[in-house]
């Protein structure tokens, strides 16, 4: 059984990709810390007069994240194999990089959230007028006022970020395989079909719609009613199904990327 | 021991476009030698590398490593050091190296330390500043380090030095005395290899051309000078390489069935590989005209 660990070069595969994956992640933290903390002195230094509260920093995970499967996919595939590293070695690697890395990233995200809490808190006992803890989550649908109220947000926040990014990596890395594969056909793909879409079935179904409203009679359109009623009933309920089943969706979604990524992975030629 | 080769390529087949990179290539290369794939830029010694370490498939044809298909049962017996350094982003030398000693299993620290002297790489210094010599040296460093069942290296002298070279000659034959292994050096520097080779394979266009002991090869494959009548006579009847005349001399280059023994009236002397390999890929284009074709290069 060790034997067979060693053979497959696992344990190499995961130190080389953390190694490499907390030098992004620690200097980005602090790199990010000592940016907020300037944007928090500027009002004190007379630099700026508007209130200012706490930000989270979590969209810092979610950049490093992409750089991470982008490095994932490109040049740490090719330094692993090019060392003759089996596949599944690293692409188990890889999986083991999403979790630990997106965990480690939504917890010093947190925690740079906290240290910031703590600082306008006491910042705002200096100068009500200028600071206050303040904070609003990104659907609008939670606000924090108070110090305590910023840590019972950011609890279920984290988690629901951790799930999120996870979820991001699985596409970024498929995305990322697919392009390092077929670069071409990918980005003709990623680029060509919305295009198409809108050039071929949106912009001529919107245009049909209203030459045909326009060329009705009041008493056909009025015939028309329950038809386009049931239409639009429809669209509702499309929807809908998608806004309730949305989380399952993208589970299920970021499963199937995942997965797939090792076949697009694995049957990559390396350059020469 | 075993009687399965180390490694094995049997009708191998492989086209990139119009280029017939591989065309039936055959050969078998047993374990604890050392081997020379020698070939011309292009010959396809890169191509059958690349299949061999599972980084580019083919469906034509067959290639086995210990007795098996390329992969995760093989791959961990293996070392590969690419003619074109990768350091996969790792800033300093010493953080390839440390990467490295964790993606071997029979890692050696005390070859790789006596190798980082030999070859005065400072382990501080960035990858990005370099110079190509440098790079290949590191490479080499780890492909001895490794000391993994078969080590292969592509093109291991690319930019370095005299010196350098010369060392790595002789560290590559220490570390091999050290712990017998399946070594493959591949390489278009033909005589450079030369002095540390077991066994030659030779390529071109994609064919094995020939694959023979470097030992044997130096008593088959022979210069035979001296008056032309006397060279002819001593010819007779031998497979004759390429013929040349100066000063009312001749020489002719011959590849002997078995080793033989010239009369006393003409000079003898054995071919460089080198000059053997130029004279094998001519006699290979010249084929069925001059009549050595496939007679001249058969294994």
């Amino acid at each position: 059984m060790v034997s067979a660990m060693r053979q497959s070069r696992f344990e190499g595969t995961a130190r080389y990709l953390w190694a490499k994956g907390w030098k992004l992640l620690l200097p980005g933290a602090a790199a990010i810390f000592v940016m907020e903390l300037l944007i928090y002195l500027m009002p004190a230094l007379g630099l700026g007069t508007a209130e200012q509260g706490v930000s989270t920093v979590f969209w810092y995970v979610s950049v490093c994240a992409l750089i991470l499967m982008y490095r994932a996919a490109n040049v740490d595939a090719r330094f692993l194999i090019t060392r003759l590293t089996p596949r599944p070695s690293v692409y188990a690697g890889v999986v083991l990089e999403i979790l630990t890395f997106t965990a480690l990233g939504v917890l010093l995200a947190a925690a740079v959230t906290l240290a910031e809490t703590g600082l306008v808190a006491a910042l705002s006992g200096l100068a009500p007028g200028r600071y206050s803890v303040s904070m609003w989550d990104l659907l609008g649908q939670a606000r924090a006022t108070a110090t305590g109220e910023v840590v019972g947000f950011l609890v279920p926040y984290t988690g629901r970020f951790f799930l999120s990014t996870v979820e991001y990596c699985c596409f970024y890395y498929l995305y990322f395989c697919l392009l390092r594969r077929w670069k071409v056909q990918t980005l003709a793909v990623t680029i060509g079909v919305p295009v198409l879409m809108v050039v071929l079935v949106v912009v001529p179904a919107v245009n049909g719609f209203f030459d045909q409203i326009a060329s009705m009679s009041e008493q056909e359109l009025w015939q028309s009613m329950p038809v386009l009623m049931n239409l639009l009933r429809f669209m509702e309920e499309a929807v809908r199904f998608m806004i309730e089943r949305w989380p399952a969706i993208r589970a299920v979604a970021a499963v199937a990327c995942l997965a797939l990524s090792y076949p697009v992975m694995a049957g990559t030629p390396q350059p020469k | 021991m075993t009687d399965i080769p180390a490694i094995e390529a049997r009708d191998l087949s492989m086209r990139f476009g119009r280029t017939q990179a591989l065309d039936h290539f055959n050969c078998r290369m047993e374990g604890g030698h050392i081997y020379g794939l020698l070939g011309r830029n292009g010959a396809g010694k890169s191509t059958f590398l690349r299949l061999l370490t599972a980084q580019a498939f083919t469906r034509t044809g067959e290639v086995r490593v210990l007795g098996r298909r390329p992969g995760l049962g093989t791959l961990g017996e293996m070392c590969f050091i690419s003619d074109t350094p990768d350091f996969g982003g790792l800033t300093r030398v010493r953080d390839v190296l440390s990467a490295e000693r964790r993606l071997h299993p029979n890692w050696s620290d005390a070859v790789c330390s006596r190798m980082v002297e030999r070859f005065e790489l400072d382990v501080r210094r960035k990858t990005k500043g370099l110079s190509r010599g440098m790079q290949t040296a590191v490479g080499l460093v780890c492909g001895l380090a490794s000391q993994a069942q078969i080590t292969i290296f592509d093109e291991p002298s690319l930019g370095l030095d005299a010196v350098s070279r010369e060392r790595f000659y002789d560290a590559l034959i220490d570390a091999y005395a050290e712990r017998p292994r399946t070594i493959v050096l591949s390489t278009h520097l033909i005589d450079e290899v030369a002095r540390v080779l077991e066994t030659a394979v030779m390529i071109d266009h994609g064919k094995l051309i020939l694959q023979r002991d470097v030992d044997e090869l130096r008593q088959l494959c022979v210069t035979v000078s001296g008056a032309p009548e006397a060279v002819t006579a001593a010819t007779r009847g031998l497979r004759v390489l390429h013929e040349e005349s100066f000063a009312g001399a001749m020489a002719r280059s011959v590849f002997l069935d078995a080793p033989r023994q010239f009369p006393q009236d003409v000079k003898t002397e054995p071919i460089g590989l080198q000059r053997l390999f130029v004279l094998l890929t001519d006699a290979q284009r010249g084929g069925e005209a001059d009549g050595f074709g496939n007679a001249a290069i058969a294994l």
